[in-house]
C-alpha cells in the first residue's frame, strides 16, 4: 500500500513540475503588434519571439496587440491600478515611460553585459528623468528623428538639382514656388504634426547641443531664430505651400500614404517607426528619395543638426511580474543581437544598438541619414510632462491652423508650457 | 395618521431596496465621493494621492482650455432651441400627414440607430478638406470650406450635427407620439376659427404637449453636458487648438491622456454641479406635471 502511494505521489509530482514548466508563459504587451502591413513590426516580432522560445524551452511568448494612444497608456495605467498585468510591455521613451517609473523594474542589474552595446544618449533617455546613472526602465528599440524627405523625380520636374537639398530658407522657398509653379504639390501635411515635425527639426538646428536647456530655463523659446522659424513656416502654409487639406485629414497615416503615393513633393516624416525612409524608398525608388535634416537659418550658430530621440520605443519589464529575470532576458533578446538586427531589416527601424547598425546599398537615403546622425540633438517634447505634446500641438494649431494665436502670443504661451508639470 | 415602518411591514421592503441601494452606493455615491475627494489632490490614478487643498481649482481657473470649454458649452446651449423649434416644426409637418411621412420619419431616425462614434467618424471624412462634402463645393466655388479647421466652423458644425441634426429623429419620434394625445376636436375649432399652420402649432400644439417640449429641452442640455464625448473625440478631439474642447472631453483629456487623475477630478466637479442643476429642473418640471 505504502508502494502504491509513494508511486502515486511522485507521479503527481511530476505532473506538477511537467504542467508548471509548460505554463512559463510570458506576456508582452505592444501598441505596434497590430501592424500586419508588409513592413509592419508584426512579422519581425514574430519571428523574434519564436527564436526566443527556441532558446528558451519550456516558455512560450503570449505577445498581445493592445491598441494605441491614447487607449494603450489607459490599459497600463488599469494594470498599474490592479498591480496585475502583463510581464513585459513596450512603451514611449521620455515623458511616458517616467510617468510609470514606479511600476517599472530597474533593468539595471540584468544587462550589464549588453548595456555597452547601446548609444549614451537611447540609456540617458530610458533612464529615469532622463538622467544618466538613474535606475533604467526600459531597453530602447529603435532611435527616432524627424526630417525632411523629398521626391527627386518632382525636384527635377520643376527643374531643380535633385541631388541638392534646399537647406537654407531662400532655397527651401524657391523651391517651394517651382514645384508649385509646376502643379506639384510642394509640402504634403498629415494632420498638424507636419508642422510638429518642422518645429522639432527647427529647435534642434536652433538650439544645437543646448536644448535641454529649454527645461531648466537655461535657454528660452523666446529666442530670435525661433521666431524667425515660426515666421518662415507661417509663410510657408499662408501662400498655399503647405498642402492645407492634410490639417483636416482623420489620421496622419493619410499623410504619410499619400506622400509615399507621390502625392506631394517634400514630407516631414520619422527615422523609425512609421513614414520613414525604407516605407518612403520601397514606394518611390530607392534612388529617388532625398533627405535633410533642418532648414539652417542664416543667424543660427548650428548647421546641419539632426533632432534624434535616443529612443524612439523600447520594452520595460513590471515590477508584479513573477518572471522579473525572465522577462528581462526577453527585452535583451529583443533589443540585442539577431532580435534587433531582424527587427531592423524588416521595418526601417534605426536601432540605438551600436553592434546592429544597418548598412543596406539599395537605400542611398540611409546613408544620407547615418551622416547626419553624427550631428544628433535632443528632441525637446519628451523632456517635458507626459501630456506636453498634447497641449504643444495645441498651441501649434492656434498658431497655424486657426490664427488664433500672433508669433509673438504664441512665444509667450509656449514658454509658460516649459513651467507646467 | 399612522406611519408605515418597520413595525408594520416588517423588513421586505428594505430588502426588495437592499440591490438598488447597493447599486446607488457602488456606482453613484462612491465614485462622486471619490472624485470629489481626488479632486483635491495630487494624482495619476493609481499609487498614492497626494492632498494639496484647492490647488487644482486653481490651476483650474487660470487653464485656457476650462475656459474654452465652457463658452464652447454655452455655445451648443444656444443650439437647443433652434434644434426643438426645427424639430417641432418638422414634425408638426409630418403629422399633416405628407404623403409618404412614414418613410421621412424612419429615415430622419437612422443617424440615432448609428450612434455618435460612427457618426463622429462618418462626418470626419465628410467634412475634410478633401472629403465628400467639400468635392461638391469645390466643383461650385472652386475652394474648400474648412468645416474642421476653422474654429468657428468647427464648433458650430458640431452644435449643429449633434443639437440640432442627429437629435431629429428621436424628437420627431416622441413630439408625433405626444401630439397624437391632442384631442381632433380642438384642431378642429382651431380651423374653424381660421388659424392656418403656425397658428395651430403655437396656439393648440406646443400648449397640449408642454410637458413634452419641456423634457426634449432638459434631455439636450443634458446631452450638451455630458453625452458629447464620443462625437468630439471621433470628429475634431477637441481641436483645432480648443476650438470645440469641452469639459467632458477636458476631463478625458487630462485623466486619461495625461494622467492628471487629481485635476481631471476638480472638472469632474464642475461638470456635476451643471449636471445637477439640469437634474434638479427636471424633477421639478416632473414635480409640476404631477402636481
Amino acid at each position: 500500500m505504502k508502494k502504491i502511494v509513494f508511486s502515486l505521489g511522485a507521479v503527481l509530482a511530476s505532473l506538477v513540475a511537467v504542467t508548471s514548466l509548460a505554463a512559463q508563459t510570458l506576456t508582452v504587451w505592444d501598441f505596434k503588434y497590430g501592424e500586419v502591413n508588409p513592413g509592419g513590426a508584426q512579422a519581425p516580432l514574430k519571428q523574434i519571439d519564436a527564436l526566443f522560445e527556441q532558446a528558451n524551452p519550456g516558455v512560450k511568448v503570449n505577445h498581445v496587440s493592445q491598441p494605441l494612444e491614447p487607449q494603450y497608456y489607459q490599459i497600463i495605467q488599469s494594470a498599474a491600478t490592479a498591480n496585475d498585468g502583463p510581464d513585459v510591455a513596450m512603451f514611449h521613451p521620455g515623458a511616458r515611460e517616467y510617468g510609470f517609473d514606479d511600476v517599472l523594474v530597474d533593468l539595471g542589474p540584468y544587462i550589464n553585459d549588453v548595456k555597452g552595446q547601446f548609444t549614451q544618449a537611447s540609456i540617458e533617455m530610458v533612464s529615469i528623468g532622463g538622467k544618466l546613472g538613474a535606475p533604467i526602465k526600459l531597453l530602447p528599440l529603435t532611435t527616432q528623428g524627424f526630417g525632411f524627405y523629398y521626391n527627386k523625380a518632382y525636384f527635377k520636374k520643376a527643374g531643380l538639382d535633385p541631388e541638392k537639398a534646399p537647406k537654407t530658407p531662400k532655397e527651401f522657398l524657391a523651391a517651394v514656388q517651382k514645384l508649385k509653379a509646376a502643379g506639384i504639390v510642394p509640402i504634403t501635411s498629415g494632420q498638424t504634426y507636419t508642422v510638429d515635425f518642422f518645429l522639432r527639426s527647427a529647435v534642434a538646428n536652433t538650439y544645437g547641443p543646448n536644448v535641454a536647456g529649454l527645461t531648466d530655463g537655461s535657454q528660452s523659446f523666446d529666442n530670435p531664430v525661433f521666431k524667425e522659424t515660426l515666421v518662415f513656416l507661417k509663410e510657408l502654409i499662408d501662400k498655399g505651400y503647405v498642402e492645407k487639406d492634410g490639417f483636416s485629414r482623420p489620421y496622419f497615416m493619410d499623410g504619410i500614404d499619400k506622400f509615399a503615393a507621390g502625392g506631394g513633393a517634400i514630407f516631414v516624416g520619422l527615422l523609425s517607426d512609421v513614414g520613414n525612409w525604407k516605407i518612403f524608398s520601397d514606394k518611390l525608388g530607392g534612388s529617388n528619395v532625398g533627405y535633410f535634416p533642418a532648414i539652417n537659418f542664416p543667424d543660427s550658430k548650428y548647421r546641419d543638426q539632426q533632432v534624434v530621440q535616443g529612443a524612439g520605443i523600447g520594452y520595460g519589464v513590471f515590477t508584479w511580474s513573477k518572471n522579473q529575470k525572465l522577462a528581462a532576458d526577453y527585452v535583451k533578446f529583443v533589443t540585442t543581437g539577431e532580435g534587433t538586427k531582424i527587427y531592423a531589416a524588416a521595418t526601417g527601424a534605426l536601432s540605438p544598438n551600436t553592434a546592429a547598425a544597418s548598412s543596406d546599398a539599395s537605400y542611398p537615403v540611409l546613408k544620407t541619414i547615418q551622416q547626419y546622425l553624427k550631428n544628433g540633438q535632443k528632441d525637446y517634447p519628451p523632456l517635458f510632462y507626459n501630456g506636453y505634446e498634447d497641449d504643444s500641438n495645441r498651441l501649434l494649431d492656434q498658431l497655424f491652423v486657426t490664427g488664433g494665436l500672433t508669433v509673438d502670443q504664441f512665444i509667450a504661451e509656449y514658454q509658460k508650457l516649459t513651467l507646467k508639470k | 395618521m399612522r406611519h408605515r415602518g418597520l413595525d408594520t411591514d416588517g423588513i421586505a421592503p428594505y430588502l426588495f431596496l437592499t440591490p438598488l441601494l447597493v447599486l446607488l452606493v457602488l456606482f453613484i455615491l462612491y465614485p462622486v465621493g471619490m472624485n470629489f475627494y481626488s479632486s483635491f489632490t495630487q494624482w495619476k490614478g493609481y499609487g498614492p494621492q497626494k492632498w494639496i487643498g484647492l490647488a487644482n481649482y486653481g490651476t483650474m481657473v487660470q487653464d485656457q482650455s476650462f475656459w474654452a470649454s465652457i463658452v464652447n458649452t454655452g455655445l451648443f446651449i444656444l443650439y437647443i432651441p433652434i434644434g426643438t423649434v426645427f424639430t417641432l416644426v418638422v414634425a408638426a409637418l409630418l403629422r399633416e400627414g405628407i404623403r409618404g411621412w412614414k418613410t421621412y420619419r424612419a429615415v430622419l431616425y437612422i443617424p440615432n440607430l448609428l450612434g455618435y462614434v460612427v457618426m463622429g467618424v462618418i462626418f470626419s471624412i465628410y467634412l475634410r478638406d478633401d472629403g465628400a462634402l467639400n468635392a461638391i463645393i469645390r466643383a461650385i466655388s472652386g475652394s474648400p470650406i474648412h468645416f474642421l479647421i476653422d474654429p468657428f466652423l468647427a464648433v458650430n458644425s458640431i452644435g449643429f450635427i449633434l443639437v440640432v441634426w442627429l437629435h431629429l429623429g428621436f424628437g420627431i419620434i416622441y413630439f408625433l407620439a405626444a401630439m397624437n394625445g391632442i384631442d381632433r376636436s380642438i384642431y378642429e375649432a382651431a380651423i374653424i376659427d381660421g388659424a392656418g399652420f403656425w397658428k395651430t402649432l403655437v396656439g393648440v400644439t406646443v400648449p397640449s404637449i408642454r410637458f413634452a417640449v419641456e423634457f426634449f429641452i432638459v434631455f439636450n442640455f443634458i446631452e450638451v453636458f455630458a453625452r458629447m464625448f464620443s462625437f468630439i473625440y471621433t470628429l475634431t478631439q477637441g481641436g483645432p487648438g480648443y476650438s470645440t474642447f469641452t469639459l467632458e472631453y477636458g476631463i478625458f483629456d487630462q485623466g486619461f491622456q495625461k494622467f492628471h487623475v487629481g485635476y481631471a477630478g476638480a472638472w469632474s466637479t464642475v461638470l456635476f454641479l451643471f449636471c445637477a442643476v439640469i437634474s434638479v429642473v427636471q424633477i421639478r418640471l416632473m414635480h409640476r406635471r404631477d402636481a
